[in-house]
């Protein structure tokens, strides 16, 4: 009963007023026009300025695309009542990290298929480990900037790394991870930095004041008192 | 409004993206292929390439930027002040142009400093520059439309990702690119394209300035004009951007061409002023294989663009020199055995064998004008015996000219029998 006290109607009227006041549906568009891009488009190969002899590189348009979705599921964590959310009720970080599973899920269903539909589909392995790297490294970013500006640091690193990605064979270089074939090696990584995302974001800002009040208890006090 | 301007200046958040922008411009103009160093045109061209890389970051800042009001929940108070809206949108816009053409500026100044020792006369072509600040004021304008039309978090992702795909999208569009990879000097920006894309831009300002927020009032007259007459304006320009042209033309080539005064003689554009002293060099080490009476020097090699092909052989530059000395090469083979000196194979295999024997030439000659084998940076294509070759190159001259002569006779007797 405590919890409906919070929550009028129940636990899943809670997800449901989150879905609202987070406008997932704008989330779910996004999605859905990314999709659409991707089945139709996907295959596309624009010449981008890079480092290598010719000055360009061929880049399928499919590599931008995990970009766009990643950001979009990161974005969809700020809300109309983002300064209360801060306050980071337990329950409240279980919603969230609800949906963040749910949204990757469905967003790699969705992309994989519309990859598969686009003529790209033996590319589905990649699409998915960037999308997953790129939402870690979204969430990383709404976590120190806030999370409506989650998409600074993956627009600011995207250019740079198809820029100076690829070497003089236009291969991938080894630190270039969403340039690079599937592997083993790669898809850690990406699982890697989705992870220190996803913890980043557990870490609210209460868990920053208990660090400093613990830290206030045990210091050796030099003054007052 | 000078002063509303400073503190726009000053408040912008892109203050914040300025840094990034410029390290993107500086490290984008150097961090790759530096042979524009020195070419007038090459260099203009470099300093606008990081432009099209920027705009991601710059519309999408542009669009965060614009949606503050709304953000800070200060619709009342915008409401009220004395200004009319398009006055305070414009300064606001303004600021956001000035923090986009500051990287392009440092980059050119960049291009020119270390440029000026080397290019010889001339200065930064105007009309590159001009199109990397027409891209500079189309993404912070539609970043600005974008950020006051709608009040989702989304917009800077779906603007910044949008006008950077639409660029790259359309870089490959002859009629409606908005960027260049490189300035070689035989083409050249039309003033028709160039105005037009500005006529956009503009056009993109006003109605990014002009736009009237939903909330503000019923469709009123006002609000009919500030919508409907940019809107207009903004179809007018594209039309007028897709019906301009292609973005470049072929040059006039020079009445008096930059010529080196040794036999043989190069002829260059101006502009690569740079490379004439190399690329003497590898005509003189072409004119060092005369000495085996195998081949046929041309008294004078031609740039590209310098002369039309009806008149000989024209090599490039704009590829690298490697890829000069290929062409030279190439201008010797077919001053040698160009045209009717060769048969017509009559068979596949007899085709094949001349063809192996010529490239095995055409290689050897190649690394003789070069002086040494092909460079690292340029791959793919090339298929002959590259230890052979080596092998070849340490021999004394005349074993060289008596293999040279092997191919010979066997280009001859692949199609013309013994």
């Amino acid at each position: 009963m405590g919890r409906n006290r919070i929550w009028p109607g129940g636990r899943y009227s809670a997800v449901r007023w989150w879905l609202r006041t987070h406008r997932i549906w704008a989330v779910a568009v996004t999605q859905l026009g990314v999709a659409v891009v991707c089945a139709v488009w996907g295959g596309l190969e624009m010449s981008v300025p890079a480092d290598t002899p010719q000055g360009s590189v061929n880049v399928a348009l499919w590599v931008f695309l995990p970009v766009v979705a990643a950001i979009a599921i990161a974005i969809g964590m700020t809300g109309d009542m983002a300064s209360f959310e801060e306050r980071a009720a337990r329950c409240l970080l279980g919603v969230e990290f609800g949906y963040l599973g749910a949204g990757l899920a469905v967003t790699a269903l969705v992309l994989g298929v519309a990859a598969y539909l686009g003529g790209v589909g033996d590319v589905v392995p990649e699409l998915l480990r960037n999308l997953v790297l790129w939402l870690g490294l979204a969430l990383l970013s709404g976590r120190i900037l806030g999370r409506s500006l989650a998409w600074v640091a993956p627009l600011t690193v995207v250019v740079p790394l198809d820029y100076f990605g690829y070497d003089a064979r236009t291969q991938p270089h080894g630190w270039a991870i969403p340039l690079r074939e599937f592997d083993a090696v790669t898809a850690t990584v990406a699982v890697l930095v989705l992870g220190f995302g996803l913890g980043t974001t557990a870490l609210t800002r209460w868990h920053g004041y208990a660090v400093r009040r613990a830290a206030d208890r045990y210091a050796p006090r030099t003054r007052g008192d | 409004m000078i002063r509303a301007f400073w503190i726009e200046l000053r408040r912008s958040p892109l203050r914040w993206a300025l840094p990034v922008l410029i390290a993107i411009e500086l490290g984008m103009l150097f961090g790759r292929n530096t042979d524009w160093i020195g070419v007038w045109p090459q260099a203009s061209a470099a300093a606008q390439v990081p432009v099209a890389e920027m705009a991601i970051l710059l519309s999408a800042a542009a669009a965060w930027s614009a949606a503050r009001v709304q953000r800070a929940d200060g619709i009342e108070q915008w409401s009220a002040v004395a200004r009319p809206l398009w006055q305070r949108e414009a300064v606001h816009l303004a600021a956001t142009v000035v923090y986009g053409l500051i990287p392009l500026l440092v980059g050119a100044i960049a291009a020119a400093v270390v440029s000026v020792g080397t290019a010889g006369p001339g200065f930064l072509w105007p009309s590159y520059l001009l199109l990397g600040a027409t891209v500079v004021i189309i993404a912070a304008a539609l970043g600005h439309l974008a950020g006051r039309l709608t009040q989702s978090w989304l917009v800077p992702l779906l603007i910044g990702a949008g006008v950077y795909l639409g660029l790259l999208w359309f870089a490959s569009s002859d009629t409606f690119s908005f960027s260049v990879l490189s300035g070689a000097p035989q083409v050249e920006i039309t003033t028709p394209a160039l105005l037009t894309r500005l006529a956009l831009a503009v056009a993109l300002v006003v109605a990014a300035v002009g736009f009237q927020p939903p909330s503000r009032s019923s469709w009123t007259e006002h609000r009919y004009r500030a919508t409907v007459l940019p809107s207009l304006l903004v179809l007018l320009t594209i039309v007028g951007v897709m019906t301009a042209g292609p973005l470049r033309q072929g040059r006039e080539p020079p009445d008096e061409p930059l010529c080196s005064d040794r036999v043989p003689q190069v002829c260059i554009w101006p502009e690569h002023r740079r490379h004439l002293a190399e690329l003497t060099a590898i005509a003189e080490r072409l004119e060092a294989v005369a000495a085996s009476r195998l081949f046929v020097i041309p008294e004078s090699f031609h740039e590209e663009g310098l002369r039309t092909p009806e008149d000989g052989a024209t090599f490039p530059v704009t590829l690298g020199l490697w890829a000069a000395a290929r062409g030279m090469a190439y201008g010797v083979l077919n001053a040698s055995f160009g045209d009717e000196s060769l048969c017509a194979p009559a068979t596949a295999a007899g085709e094949e064998q001349q063809q192996e024997a010529l490239t095995e030439m055409l290689e050897w000659l190649v690394a003789r004008a070069w002086g040494g084998m092909r460079p690292a940076d340029y791959h793919g294509g090339f298929d002959y015996d590259e230890e052979e070759l080596r092998r070849v190159l340490r021999l004394p001259d005349d074993e060289q000219f008596e293999w040279a002569r092997e191919r010979i006779t066997t280009a001859y007797e692949a199609t013309c029998g013994a």
